[in-house]
């Protein structure tokens, strides 16, 4: 049974045609079945409550990154398969997961093709792609044996579980990720500062360590993104939840998939 | 108006790298690692590895230090224990013993402190080779006595 979790901007007129042309494939392929809309007066989290008192198996959610963080947000203790229909401007986790945007992504759901993948959680916050930080003078402290202290003051702290295409490209030869793998990568990327009119230097440096669990603090409240979600801290607990979910990818994923998932 | 390089320094072996801890940080306490680790910033405390280490040249590291193989291009305040080979950059500085099952020290690399080479060298349970002493007692064996020869074949009346 799938229940299709549609995000509140997709009923703007400029995804009519695409929308229906996910749909059309969808009765095409026999995977038709309930749709609920996120709006301002109910949650993902209440949505998928309700239905998996009802047998729930499988939500695809129908949108953006954004769109993906809220559901996986509102698992809770559910165990169910996650789809993706990607639709809208930010797509960099349904990039990484192999799955192609509109209706070519119904090809994908039809196959069923799952892996169990961890998931990272920060401050209770499920997340499945990455936990940004932002903010001055933050220190991390990993697995209770080391303290890491961020030299330079542009550096961006990023918790990463599964990388994007772009990120990945961009971090290379860095090692690309695995969001199998029971770790959360803590990496530190420091794109150098503004030289002279407002040039970059070229200089990048990144660092990656490997952890089980991380936790942030700064005397400043700093801002925290999870996969796109926002919030604002002063501590920030973050650990690895091993192979949390299922969920459903495409042949283009970035990652090596295990045999019989 | 700025252009954007998200490309990184490439770095000789990163990619073959699990951990790596880059210029801009620096890590205090126990940094243990079971994968390859690449060392271009600060680490304070104990450092060790289950694989191999690369320690840049822009690399400051105030621990002891163990690994199975180990490439030295930067400097290490404490003791370094590589069950396998180390190999010594020019640039790399050493202040503490260093001992190593295979050792190659290029011309320019600094050590200050023991050094210790062989198979069990290299074994971090080991104690430190110690050098013989100019007065220990010499080996006895069968032509080499000074002492009168006994009765028999050669000190024997006939």
């Amino acid at each position: 049974m799938y229940l299709y979790v549609y995000d509140s901007f997709l009923v703007e007129r400029r995804f009519e045609r695409e929308l229906a042309a996910v749909e059309a494939r969808l009765v095409d392929l026999g995977l038709s079945g309930r749709i609920s809309r996120l709006t301002a007066f109910n949650n993902a989290r209440g949505i998928i409550r309700d239905e998996a008192r009802r047998g729930l198996q499988t939500i695809v959610a129908v949108g953006d990154d954004e769109t993906v963080a809220k559901v996986i947000d509102g698992l809770g203790d559910t165990a169910v398969t996650l789809g993706l229909i990607p639709v809208g401007q930010s797509l960099s986790i349904a990039d990484a997961l192999g799955i192609p945007a509109g209706a070519e992504a119904c090809e994908t759901l039809s196959r069923r093709v799952a892996q169990r993948v961890d998931l990272g959680s920060a401050n209770g916050h499920l997340f499945l792609s990455e936990s940004r930080l932002v903010g001055e003078g933050i220190t991390a402290e990993t697995d209770g044996r080391f303290r890491l202290t961020v030299l330079s003051p542009g550096a961006e702290i990023v918790v990463s579980n599964l990388r994007n295409r772009a990120m990945a490209a961009g971090l290379a030869p860095v090692r690309a990720g695995d969001p199998m793998d029971g770790l959360l990568d803590l990496m530190v990327v420091n794109r150098g500062r503004p030289g002279l009119l407002g040039r970059w230097r070229e200089e990048v440096d990144v660092t990656v360590i490997p952890t089980v669990r991380a936790s942030f603090s700064a005397a400043q409240p700093f801002s925290v993104t999870c996969d796109g979600r926002e919030f604002t801290t002063d501590s920030l607990a973050v650990s690895i939840v091993p192979d949390r979910l299922k969920i459903i990818t495409g042949k283009e994923r970035l990652f090596e998939a295990e045999s019989g998932a | 108006m700025f252009q954007k390089n998200t490309m990184p320094i490439l770095r000789e072996g990163a990619q073959e790298a699990e951990t790596v801890i880059a210029a801009s940080v620096k890590v205090e306490g126990d940094f243990a690692s079971q994968g390859n680790v690449l060392i271009e910033g600060a680490v304070e405390g104990k450092l060790s590895t289950a694989k191999d280490l690369r320690v840049g040249e822009r690399a400051h590291i105030a621990a002891d230090v163990s690994a199975t193989n180990a490439v030295v291009a930067g400097e290490i305040r404490g003791n370094l224990v590589v069950s396998e080979k180390l190999d010594l950059e020019p640039t790399a500085r050493i202040m503490g013993d260093v001992r190593a099952k295979i050792l190659t020290v290029a011309a320019g690399a600094v050590i200050n402190g023991r050094v210790a080479m062989g198979p069990e060298a290299g074994e971090p349970t080991k104690r430190p080779v110690q050098a013989p002493k100019f007065d220990a007692p010499k080996a006895e064996s069968a032509g080499a006595s000074n002492e009168e020869p006994k009765s028999g074949v050669f000190g024997g009346q006939h």
